[in-house]
């Protein structure tokens, strides 16, 4: 065990979200608002109670210092933007230590995602689309006209090749994943894709970089996710059930290389379960990162359900032909509201909203009966993998 | 999906419809978000447009990167039954079950453009499509 101080002392107690679309006809800043204002409201809370923000920088989002003014928070004691590759759990660590550490008590958190030019051929047409792009330099990589210059994907083209290679599978393996994605996304309506798909929609879907086709990458979208946080204590006297962050990590290791045994996806796994008091069996809720579907089955790898190279085995036996979906041991979803691969991509801010809705009970039919306990993540490869555990408190 | 009894509706590739080729004074595919109406995003090509195809005797479809299912989805709520649905990168399979004057792609991305020309299909920008003057439209390809 290593040592944990903030264990269980600060929850989510506000979420909110615009839900996603192809095009929503308002811009990143206009989401941002929204999704925030229906966060603070959730928590039953007024922005002047807030006393931290921060910001999920992803392509256009707009930055914390423009968020305070628009929302009306008077101070904020605590700040943090980010540029480039920061996944949503990152940022939510740095969130949970502002609040453990007395920087805030009342810490907002958003993310706003705009399907930009250069993540989106279809978005090229769009002059407001394009000079958005212009101004975001997104994700530190050079500026593209068109989504089609190899640039951000090969990297992952290259990981998804050694996998396969490792491990012997075949397409199929990733397939599974992403019929159970589709399949979520059916009763989520917060999701873009909303129709299921089969196998072999899967394996003859366009192949944009071999062995990576159309399917294997998540969606653009527009649209924006918020969250409140603030201390144990001050959660419950408010309106929802408390979600607590039990353990969180990051990982990131100082090898760059292609090598599937030790990522830092590895590293943020065992750190969070060494921070951790739950064990996988106790997980009700499992909720990978999946901004491309190997990544979602290295998750599942990662995390410990089976080890590096027999995700594709693990999805068979744990398949459900009549519900068509994933359900570890007959009772787990995977992604229970579509991921990134059907809600469409959020860099995981719809995994932490998945966890908190499924924690309160408020999942509808998608609920996972008695859901207390709930495994998410996010990023990939070495550079920016995070994992955490939600519990829900009385 | 229902298709209706005497459908003309193939879906390319699929082995268990017979591959008897159908004759029209062009085929039009279209690809469906960014380039028709009922797409997500929505492009400019209307309804009303693809009737006015139809009307003239055009063999019209979808060639698109959503599934043949979600296709012919799109085309009962529209209330049209096509020619033809088809996944992108199967234009030339779309090509060698009818036979037409004409050949034209209509998408808005340079991946429509690139299998567009794979197929021998001329190419249009669904904005550059003569929406106001059908009747004289694919008279001159880009």
């Amino acid at each position: 065990m290593v040592r944990c101080p903030l264990k269980d002392q600060v929850a989510i107690v506000g979420v909110g979200s615009t839900g996603y679309g192809r095009d929503l006809g308002r811009t990143s800043a206009s989401l941002a608002i929204d999704a925030c204002q229906s966060a603070i409201r959730d928590a039953g809370l007024e922005p002047r109670d807030i006393s931290g923000i921060c910001d999920l920088t992803w392509n256009v989002n707009p930055r914390s210092m423009y968020m305070q003014m628009a929302l009306g928070i008077p101070e904020c004691t605590w700040f943090a933007d980010h540029d480039g590759s920061t996944p949503v759990t990152h940022c939510l660590g740095l969130a949970v230590n502002a609040i453990f550490s007395g920087s805030a008590d009342i810490v907002l958190m958003y993310h706003s995602l705009y399907r930009l030019p250069s993540l989106s051929l279809s978005a090229a047409r769009d002059p407001f689309r394009v000079r958005a792009d212009e101004t975001s330099g997104f994700a530190g990589v050079p500026l593209r006209p068109h989504a089609d210059v190899p640039g951000l994907h090969a990297g992952y083209v290259g990981l998804m090749s050694r996998y396969l290679y490792e491990s012997k599978g075949g397409r199929e393996d990733f397939g599974y994943f992403v019929i159970n994605a589709r399949t979520n996304a059916v009763e989520n309506p917060l999701a873009v894709m909303r129709s299921p798909i089969s196998m072999e929609d899967y394996l003859s879907a366009r192949m944009v970089d071999d062995p990576m086709c159309l399917l294997d990458m998540d969606i653009p979208v527009d649209g924006a996710d918020a969250f409140v946080l603030t201390t144990v204590d001050r959660a419950r006297d408010l309106p929802h059930k408390p979600v607590v962050v039990h353990s969180i990590s990051d990982g990131r290791i100082n090898v760059p290389e292609l090598n599937l045994e030790r990522m830092g996806q590895n590293l943020a796994v065992r750190s969070m379960w060494q921070r951790s008091d739950v064990r996988l069996e106790d997980i009700d809720v499992f909720l990978p990162y999946d901004g491309y579907s190997f990544s979602g089955v290295m998750w599942l790898e990662d995390v410990g359900y089976c080890d590096r190279g027999e995700g594709g085995a693990f999805m068979r036996e744990h398949w459900s032909e009549s519900q068509r979906r994933i359900l570890i041991n007959g009772k787990i979803p995977v992604n229970s509201h579509g991921g990134a691969l059907g809600e469409g991509g959020s860099q995981g801010a719809g995994q932490l909203r998945e966890a908190v809705v499924q924690l309160r009970g408020d999942a509808g039919v998608r609920q996972v009966q008695g859901a207390s306990t709930a495994l998410a993540t996010s990023g990939t490869f070495n550079q920016n993998p995070n994992g955490v555990i939600f519990r829900s408190v009385s | 999906l229902t298709l209706g009894e005497g459908s003309t509706v193939v879906t390319v590739p699929d082995e268990t419809v017979p591959a008897e080729l159908k004759v029209g004074v062009g085929v039009v595919s279209f690809d469906i978000d960014g380039t028709l109406e009922s797409g997500d995003p929505p492009g400019p090509i209307t309804l009303g447009f693809i009737y006015g195809l139809r009307a003239r005797g055009f063999i019209i479809g979808t060639c698109s990167d959503r599934t043949p299912r979600e296709q012919l989805s799109i085309w009962q709520q529209l209330g049209v039954t096509p020619d033809f649905v088809a996944r992108k990168t199967e234009l030339a399979a779309v090509r060698a079950r009818f036979v037409a004057h004409s050949y034209v792609h209509v998408g808005d991305t340079i991946v429509d453009q690139s299998f567009a020309r794979q197929a021998q299909f001329d190419f249009w920008w669904p904005w550059d499509v003569q929406l106001d003057n059908p009747e004289d439209w694919p008279a001159a390809p880009m």
